[in-house]
């Protein structure tokens, strides 16, 4: 990101494993990815901060360029989360990257139906793992975001 | 019925008829006659037309005794009756108008040649009839007339014999035949009857056959069903055990990520260390060493905990597979269980946790079912832990157990008013290690799991109903016929 086109980008991952949300974020951080990312472990809870309601209706955040979103989350799932996000005119910009271990082909369509950006599957292989969260930021640092919510 | 009871009946039934069909052409007869009377005796007209009515009147009432069912032989005493009041009828005309040279006694030979020509029957009755009716007309007039015209009454005696002899003759000959063809009838009538007896024997045979043949198409069919039910329950199984792979391999990724990701971490962390260590005293800067610190003091015992966790994690998914296994493999000894004890025991197990919720539990009449009192034991125990883990924490929350039975299966009901399952999760909550809704409830997801497996075990289904708020009614079925419950092969019963 160059200092003149400097975005105020910030980043919502929703993931209720503890390890992997830890993992993400070191990778990201190897990766580049140096603005802030938001860590939350369910999926209502994602809603209500993405909405600023519930328990962040007095917070004072940015709404989020992007969200890194697992599908299998408590309360509400991540399916549920994107379909909300894309039916909203005021969400329905955030880029939303479906990050998780699923690589079942129908809740890959399901998905990409329902308006995720990008699908992508949590290798095993740490190697491989570290690779893919370092392609996203690539991917990341040159899409253009919105300048204004 | 032997042959001579059988001419016998034939007999009278005849003597029955034409009797009747005589005494009435008999009354006829004397009634029209008396045209006669006006011609050749108008002096004695109106005594004969008395006679006449008189013998008319007794010969139709006899013809109506006679069309009436009674014994043979009151039938043949009127019969007797009626010939013996015509002769004595004509005789008194015969008296009246000239005795022994009486032309009327040509009503005695009318009279004979009606009765022995119209009324068949054996012949010695007939003979009686035929030597009657010749006394009545002889003996009143060798009694009481004196014999004058001799040429006149030995033409009419000879003419009388004479007529009746022949017509005596041709009934004999007749009646041998009538009585002839009556034998040969009955042995047909006995060959018919024989007939039906074999035709009815046969048909009888026929029937036990055909229904020997229905029972076994029915057998047939149900075997054909029963085939059609475990085809589709291992059908069903297959799927589940698909399923359940599935999602082993893929629940045991998540903690194989974290293992792989945080031991890779770790090498790092201490490649990093160990080449700082590994520079030269002294050159060490603060900044470095604080960060050498950090990381073994925070991120390094992090990443061990986070590999511990996720092999923890590791073993449950595999000791929760391992149980499901079992349940699966366990053999079942079906035995008769009271329901409604079993229920009772189970409650009394779960009385503390009842106590901390202020549960109201209402159970209605259970009935006794045929299962194997472990897997019983440990459906309901899932079933109601489920119920009162989700169950409010109000004085207003109840569980409802009931049960309905058909002739089929036993359905038990558990109900209770908790929170509910929203529509989208409701087939989930059989799924190993799913849970659904709100995660404030400590569970290991499996419960149900294992409750599907063993209905499943015993052949039953097992289904939950549910709107979000109202609460949830998990219900299953065991089969009457669990009598011989069904045992899958060794990898059946999964999920």
């Amino acid at each position: 990101v160059s200092g003149q086109e400097r975005i105020e980008a910030s980043l919502l991952l929703v993931e209720d494993d503890p390890g992997h949300a830890l993992l993400i974020k070191k990778n990201l951080q190897r990766a580049g990815i140096t603005y802030d990312v938001v860590v939350i472990d369910d999926g209502q809870k994602a809603v209500d901060y993405l909405f600023k309601q519930g328990a962040y209706a007095q917070d004072e955040h940015r709404t989020p360029h992007l969200v890194l979103l697992d599908l299998n989350l408590p309360v509400m799932n991540g399916y549920q989360v994107l379909k909300i996000i894309k039916n909203d005119e005021r969400t329905k910009r955030i880029l939303v990257v479906v990050l998780t271990t699923t690589d079942n082909p129908q809740e890959v369509e399901r998905c990409y139906e329902s308006g995720c950006n990008m699908y992508v599957t949590k290798p095993i292989d740490y190697d491989q793992f570290t690779d893919v969260i370092r392609k996203i930021s690539v991917f990341l640092s040159i899409v253009k975001t919105p300048e204004k919510e | 019925m032997t042959k001579e009871e059988y001419i016998q009946k034939n007999l009278d039934e005849l003597i029955q008829v034409w009797g009747v069909r005589a005494a009435v052409v008999g009354a006829g007869i004397f009634m029209v006659l008396s045209g006669l009377d006006v011609l050749v005796a108008p002096e004695h007209f109106r005594t004969f037309l008395l006679y006449r009515i008189v013998i008319a009147a007794v010969l139709i009432g006899i013809a109506v005794l006679v069309s009436r069912p009674a014994n043979p032989v009151r039938h043949r005493v009127l019969v007797y009756a009626a010939v013996l009041g015509s002769a004595v009828t004509i005789e008194l005309m015969v008296l009246h108008l000239g005795g022994h040279a009486s032309p009327y006694y040509v009503g005695m030979i009318l009279l004979g040649v009606a009765v022995l020509g119209f009324i068949p029957g054996r012949f010695s009755q007939h003979a009686v009839v035929a030597v009657t009716i010749y006394l009545v007309y002889l003996v009143p007039i060798m009694a009481t007339d004196r014999i004058v015209d001799t040429r006149s009454f030995i033409m009419a005696n000879m003419f009388l014999v004479q007529i009746l002899s022949v017509v005596l003759l041709q009934r004999y000959l007749s009646d041998s035949n009538l009585i002839k063809e009556l034998g040969q009838r009955y042995e047909i009538e006995r060959y018919r009857l024989h007939l039906e007896e074999l035709v009815s024997a046969r048909t009888e045979e026929l029937g036990r056959t055909v229904s020997r043949l229905k029972k076994e198409i029915d057998v047939r069919k149900q075997a054909e069903a029963q085939l059609q039910r475990s085809a589709d329950d291992l059908r069903e199984r297959n799927e589940d055990l698909n399923w359940f792979a599935y999602s082993i391999a893929h629940d045991l990724r998540a903690p194989l990520l974290n293992i792989k990701g945080f031991s890779t971490e770790l090498a790092r962390s201490i490649q990093e260390n160990l080449a700082l260590i590994d520079s030269p005293a002294g050159e060490l800067k603060t900044e470095q060493r604080s960060k050498a610190f950090h990381a073994l003091l925070t991120d390094v015992p992090a990443a061990v905990g986070f590999v511990n966790t996720s092999a923890d994690r590791m073993n449950t998914l595999l000791n929760a597979m391992l149980k499901l296994l079992l349940l699966a493999r366990r053999p079942l000894r079906p035995e008769r269980i009271d329901l409604m004890r079993l229920v009772q025991e189970t409650l009394t197990g779960c009385s503390r946790q009842l106590g901390e919720k202020n549960l109201t539990v209402t159970v209605g009449p259970l009935p006794q079912v045929v299962a194997d009192a472990q897997s019983m034991e440990e459906i309901m125990q899932k079933l109601l832990d489920n119920a009162i883990k989700y169950s409010p924490n109000n004085p207003g929350a109840k569980i409802e157990i009931m049960a309905e039975r058909n002739e089929q299966e036993t359905v038990v009901h558990i109900r209770d008013n908790g929170r509910g399952i929203a529509k989208d999760d409701i087939p989930k909550v059989f799924e190993i290690f799913r849970r659904v809704g709100n995660q404030d409830v400590p569970s290991e997801g499996m419960g149900l799991a294992y409750a599907k497996t063993l209905v499943r075990r015993h052949g039953g289904r097992i289904w939950c109903e549910s709107q979000l708020g109202a609460g949830t009614t998990f219900s299953f079925t065991i089969p009457a016929m669990a009598e011989q419950p069904y045992e899958p092969g060794t990898l059946g019963g999964l999920s």
